[in-house]
C-alpha cells in the first residue's frame, strides 16, 4: 500500500466567521487525475492554497506525498508544482530567465537545467516567446509560462488552479491534452469551471460547495448508472401516472412540470430496461397525446446543477 | 496513446504575432544629430587644455554629455549590422585609447619629470567608461556567433586586466590604492558586469575559456557540475579577490608580528602572559586549518594546495615572530588607511564572483532582486538624483575650501568641513530609502507573486534576507557618486588630503543603512500598498532625524533620560562625528542591531500566515 499523493482529513479553514472549507475529507492516489469543481467561492482555491502550504488550515490535516503541509512544509513544496489562479509572474523578466531562476530555486542541477527548460518550453508551446519580456505577453501565454514553471522540476504532485481560464479554444485543447498526458507519472488536481472539458480529461471529479464536498466519484460510474426516461403526455394527469407506473421496467414515476394540458414525467427504469415502445403503444391505445420520449443519461453537468440548485 | 497523438498532431507553434524590426529612421536621425554636439564638445574640452577657447570647458562637457547620450541611445537600439559594428569598433578604439593614455607618461603641473599613468585619471578612465558603454551596446546586439564570441573575450580580458592592474598597482604603491586602484577596480567590475549580463542563450552555454578552471575536470567528486565560460570567468575574478584579501591581511599582520617578536607575549616582569600565548597558539592552529584542507577531497587540487601554502606561510610568520624579531624597524601601519581599501576591492571581487556563479537560494534571489531594480526606472532616477544632489554638496564643500583668503591652511582632516555632506545625506536618506524599500514586499503582495515565491521550496528567512541584501547593496551603490567626486578631488587636486575620516563616515552610513533598509522592508511587508509603505518609512526616518533636536535641546521639556535615549537614535550627529574621524562603536552596533530586529520582525510577518 503506497501512501496517497494527496490526503485531506477533516480540513477546515475559517476566515473570521466565514467557514470557507468545512471538514472536508478526500484522498487522491498517486497518478490520478482529479477535477476539482465548484461554484465561485465554494472553497476550491482555499483548499488548494492549504495544500500548497501557502496558508495554514484552521483545523484538520492535509498530507502531500505523505508529508504534513503544516509541519513538513519544505518537503511538501519540493514535491509540488503549483499554478495559482491569476498566474502572477514577474513582468520585468524574460521567459527563459524566469524559468531558469525558478529551476534554480527548485533545486534542479546545473547539468539538467537547460534540458528541462527546453522540455517545458516545448511542452507548453512557448518556444517562440522564450526571449520575450513576460510583461508583454498576453494572459494565455502567461498562463502557459506559469504551467511551464509548475512542470519544471518534474514534481510528483501538480496543483493547477483554473489552468484553462484565459486560453483560446485551441490552446484549451492543447493544455487539456498536456494535462491528460501528465496523468500516470504525476498526480494532478485541477480546478475548472468548464464542465465539458473536465469530463473529457478526468476520470474522477470532486465537487465542493459551500466548503463541503458534495460529490466525489469516478465519471465512469455515470455510464453504468441507469438512464432515465422523460416523457411529455397530454391526458388526465392521475390516470397517466397510474398507466406509466404499471409498465414493465418502470420503478418510479416522478412528476415534472405541467403546462397547457401537457404533463412531464420522469421514469426511473430498472436494470437494462427500455420501455419506450410500450409507452408509445399504451398512449396510442388510450388516445392520449405523446410529444416527447427521451432517454436521458445523467451527466456531470446535471450533478453539478443539482449541487448548485440545492444550495438555492 | 491518444493524448500523445493530440500533442504530436497539434499545429506547429507560432509566435503570437509577426515580429519585424523597428523602423530605425528616428533613431538614426538622433544618432546623426547627436554626433555634432559630441564632436564639438570633445574638441572644445581638448582644445581648452591648451588655453582658453571660444567654447569654454564647462560648456564643452555639457555638449559632449548630451551628444554622447544621444549616440548611446542610438547604439543600443539600432541593431543594423553596419551601424552596430561601427559603434563596436569605436568602443574598441576608445578602450585601446584608454590603455594608451593610461600608460603614456604625463607631466604633472610644476613637476620636472613625466609620470607614467598621470593622465589615467580622468582621461583614461573616461575613455574606458565610454568605450565600455559603446562596446557593450555592440556586444548585446551582435548576432554573428564568431564576432559575439570575440566581443565576449574582449570584455572578459579587459575586465581581468583592469582588476589585476588594480591589485598589482596597489601592491607596489599603497598610495595609489586610494585613487587609480579604486577607479581601475570599478572599471574592471564594469567590464565584468557587462560580460556577465550579456543575454546568453540559457540553453546553450559555451565552454571555451580557461579549461583549467573547469571544476569537473579538476574535482575528484563524482557527478560534479561542469562550468561554462561565465562561470569560469567569475571563478577567476573570485580568485583575484581572494588574493587581494590575503595580501591586505598579510601585509597588515606579518610586519607587526615580525617586528614585535617574542616580547609581545610577555608581561612587564618578563614572564609569559598565558592569554597572549594561547592567542598565538590559536593563530597557529588557524594556519594548520589551512594546511588541513589538503585532505578536503571535494576541492580542486590547486585550491587545496594554495590554501595549504597560505596556511604554511601564516604558521611560519607566527612561529618566527614567537622566537625572534627579524624586523628591527617599526612598520608603518598598513590596514588603516591603505589595507582596508585593498581589502574592500578584494571583497567586492569575491562578492561579484559569488553573485554570478552561486546557485544557493539566497544568491539566486538576491541577484533577481538586484537586477529587478535595474529593470525599473527607479534605479536610474535614484542614481541620477543622488549623483546630482551629491554634486551640489561637493560644490559647496570645494567652494568652502577654495573660498578662503589665499594661503590659508585648512587643518586636517579637511573633510570635516564637508559637513554639508551629512545634512545632504540625511535629507537624501529620507527620500532614498522609502523609494528603494517600498516595492520589496508590497509589490509582490499586490501582484500575487509572493504566493508563487512562498510555495517554492525556499525558506522565508532566505526571501527576506535576499530582499534586504539586494536593497542594502543598492543603498550603498547610491552613495558611490559622492565618493567618486572626492577621489577625483584627490587625484586632480594633486593634494593628497587625509581621507581616513571618509572611511569611518562610510562605515557609519553602511551601518545605518542596515537599520534603515530593515525598517523599510518591514513596513513594506505589512501592506500591499507601496504608497503607504513609502510614506510610513519616510515619516519614521524623518522622525528619527528629528531626534537630533531632542538631543541638543536644553529645555526642561525632555528629561535627561529621554534626551539620552533619543540621542542614541540620532544619526545626523553620528555621521558628523564619523566625518570628524570618530566612529562611536556603540552607536554603530545599535544601528546594526536595530536592522537585525527589523529583519527578524519581517521574517515573522511572513511566517504569521502559517500561524492560522
Amino acid at each position: 500500500m503506497t501512501t496517497p499523493a494527496i490526503e485531506v482529513r477533516k480540513l477546515t479553514k475559517s476566515y473570521g466567521p466565514v467557514k470557507a472549507v468545512d471538514e472536508i475529507d478526500f484522498k487522491v492516489e498517486a497518478g490520478e487525475l482529479v477535477g476539482f469543481l465548484g461554484l465561485n467561492g465554494a472553497g476550491k482555491t482555499t483548499t488548494m492554497r492549504i495544500l500548497t502550504t501557502f496558508m495554514p488550515a484552521s483545523s484538520g490535516y492535509a498530507f502531500v506525498a505523505g508529508f504534513d503541509v503544516m509541519y513538513q512544509s519544505m518537503e511538501v513544496r519540493q514535491k509540488l508544482g503549483y499554478l495559482p489562479e491569476s498566474v502572477p509572474i514577474y513582468p520585468e523578466m524574460r521567459v527563459d530567465e524566469y524559468l531558469s531562476t525558478r529551476a534554480k530555486l527548485k533545486g534542479i542541477e546545473r547539468t539538467k537545467r537547460s534540458t528541462r527548460i527546453d522540455y517545458v518550453l516545448e511542452r507548453c508551446r512557448i518556444v517562440e516567446v522564450r526571449r520575450r519580456l513576460i510583461g508583454t505577453l498576453s494572459k494565455g501565454y502567461r498562463q502557459r509560462v506559469g504551467l511551464a514553471d509548475a512542470l519544471i522540476a518534474d514534481p510528483m504532485v501538480l496543483i493547477l488552479d483554473e489552468p484553462l481560464s484565459g486560453l483560446d479554444p485551441i490552446q484549451q485543447e492543447e493544455t487539456l491534452a498536456t494535462i491528460r498526458g501528465l496523468a500516470g507519472q504525476h498526480t494532478v488536481l485541477f480546478s475548472s469551471h468548464q464542465l465539458t472539458d473536465v469530463e473529457k480529461v478526468c476520470d474522477r471529479v470532486i465537487i465542493i460547495d459551500r466548503g463541503k464536498i458534495k460529490f466525489d466519484d469516478k465519471l465512469s460510474r455515470f455510464a453504468t448508472k441507469q438512464p432515465m426516461l422523460v416523457v411529455e403526455i397530454r391526458g388526465p394527469h392521475g390516470d397517466v401516472q397510474m398507466a406509466l407506473k404499471s409498465l414493465d421496467g418502470v420503478t418510479e414515476v416522478r412528476d415534472g412540470a405541467a403546462d397547457d394540458g401537457w404533463s412531464t414525467f420522469e421514469l426511473q427504469l430498472g436494470y437494462d430496461k427500455d420501455p419506450r415502445e410500450q409507452v408509445a403503444r399504451k398512449m396510442a391505445e388510450k388516445g392520449w397525446g405523446l410529444r416527447k420520449l427521451e432517454m436521458r443519461r445523467e451527466r456531470l453537468e446535471d450533478t453539478f446543477m443539482k449541487v448548485a440548485y440545492q444550495r438555492a | 496513446m491518444s493524448q500523445a497523438n493530440t500533442f504530436a498532431t497539434a499545429p506547429r507553434e507560432q509566435a503570437p504575432s509577426e515580429v519585424h524590426a523597428d523602423n530605425p529612421m528616428a533613431l538614426r536621425i538622433l544618432g546623426v544629430v547627436s554626433l555634432f554636439p559630441a564632436t564639438l564638445g570633445i574638441a572644445a574640452i581638448i582644445a581648452n587644455q591648451y588655453g582658453p577657447r571660444w567654447i569654454g570647458e564647462g560648456s564643452g562637457y555639457i555638449l559632449a554629455a548630451f551628444g554622447i547620450l544621444g549616440l548611446l541611445i542610438h547604439a543600443l537600439r539600432d541593431t543594423d549590422i553596419e551601424i552596430r559594428r561601427v559603434y563596436g569598433a569605436a568602443g574598441a578604439l576608445l578602450i585601446v585609447a584608454a590603455f594608451v593614455i593610461g600608460v603614456l607618461p604625463g607631466k604633472p603641473e610644476g613637476a620636472t619629470e613625466a609620470l607614467a599613468g598621470y593622465r589615467f585619471f580622468p582621461w583614461g578612465a573616461m575613455a574606458a567608461t565610454l568605450g565600455l558603454m559603446f562596446f557593450t551596446c555592440f556586444a548585446r546586439n551582435e548576432s554573428d556567433p564568431t564576432l559575439s564570441l570575440v566581443a565576449e573575450m574582449i570584455l572578459n580580458f579587459v575586465g581581468f586586466l583592469a582588476c589585476t592592474l588594480a591589485i598589482v598597482l596597489g601592491l607596489f604603491s599603497p598610495t595609489a590604492l586610494v585613487g587609480p586602484c579604486v577607479v581601475l577596480a570599478l572599471l574592471g567590475l564594469g567590464f565584468y558586469g557587462a560580460y556577465f549580463t550579456l543575454p546568453l542563450d540559457v540553453g546553450r552555454p559555451r565552454t571555451l575559456l580557461f579549461p583549467w578552471l573547469d571544476f569537473e575536470s579538476l574535482t575528484v567528486k563524482q557527478g560534479s557540475i561542469p562550468s561554462d565560460d561565465r562561470h569560469r570567468a567569475a571563478t577567476l575574478l573570485g580568485i583575484l579577490g581572494v588574493i587581494a584579501v590575503l595580501i591586505a591581511l598579510g601585509r597588515t599582520v606579518a610586519p607587526g608580528v615580525l617586528h614585535d617578536g617574542p616580547s609581545i607575549l610577555k608581561k612587564l616582569n618578563q614572564s609569559y602572559d598565558i592569554w597572549k600565548v594561547l592567542g598565538r597558539v590559536a593563530m597557529i592552529a588557524l594556519g594548520l586549518l589551512g594546511v588541513l584542507t589538503l585532505r578536503w577531497k571535494s576541492w580542486p587540487l590547486w585550491m587545496r594546495a594554495s590554501a595549504a601554502l597560505v596556511g604554511v606561510a601564516w604558521i611560519a610568520v607566527f612561529l618566527v615572530g614567537s622566537f625572534a624579531n627579524p624586523l628591527a624597524k617599526a612598520p608603518e601601519p598598513y590596514m588603516i588607511p591603505y589595507g582596508i581599501i585593498l581589502l574592500g576591492i578584494g571583497l567586492a571581487f569575491v562578492a561579484v564572483a559569488v553573485l554570478t556563479t552561486s546557485d544557493s537560494h539566497l544568491i539566486v534571489l538576491t541577484r533577481r532582486e538586484l537586477s529587478s531594480y535595474f529593470y525599473s526606472p527607479i534605479a536610474y532616477i535614484v542614481l541620477v538624483g543622488m549623483a546630482a544632489s551629491s554634486a551640489l554638496g561637493y560644490y559647496i564643500f570645494v567652494d568652502g575650501l577654495v573660498g578662503g583668503p589665499p594661503g590659508t591652511q585648512i587643518p586636517e582632516p579637511i573633510v570635516r568641513s564637508y559637513q554639508t555632506l551629512t545634512i545632504f545625506a540625511a535629507i537624501q536618506t529620507v527620500f532614498l530609502v522609502p523609494l528603494l524599500t517600498m516595492r520589496t514586499f508590497s509589490e509582490e503582495k499586490r501582484t500575487g507573486t509572493l504566493e508563487v515565491l512562498l510555495t517554492a521550496p525556499v525558506q522565508e528567512s532566505t526571501i527576506v534576507l535576499s530582499k534586504f541584501i539586494s536593497t542594502w547593496i543598492f543603498f550603498l551603490l547610491s552613495w558611490a557618486p559622492a565618493a567618486i567626486y572626492l577621489i577625483g578631488f584627490r587625484i586632480v587636486g594633486g593634494q593628497p588630503f587625509d581621507f581616513k575620516p571618509l572611511l569611518s563616515y562610510y562605515a557609519a552610513l553602511a551601518a545605518c543603512g542596515v537599520s534603515f533598509v530593515g525598517l523599510g522592508i518591514f513596513l513594506s511587508s505589512l501592506t500591499k500598498n507601496q504608497i503607504v509603505s513609502a510614506s510610513l518609512t519616510g515619516a519614521l526616518l524623518f522622525a528619527q532625524l528629528l531626534t537630533v533636536i531632542v538631543r541638543q535641546s536644553s529645555s526642561e521639556f525632555f528629561s535627561p533620560g529621554v534626551r539620552v535615549a533619543f540621542g542614541k537614535l540620532d544619526y545626523l550627529t553620528l555621521w558628523g562625528q564619523a566625518l570628524g574621524g570618530l566612529l562611536p562603536v556603540s552607536d554603530v552596533i545599535l544601528q546594526l542591531s536595530l536592522g537585525v530586529f527589523w529583519i527578524f520582525l519581517t521574517i515573522k510577518v511572513l511566517e504569521i500566515r502559517k500561524w492560522g
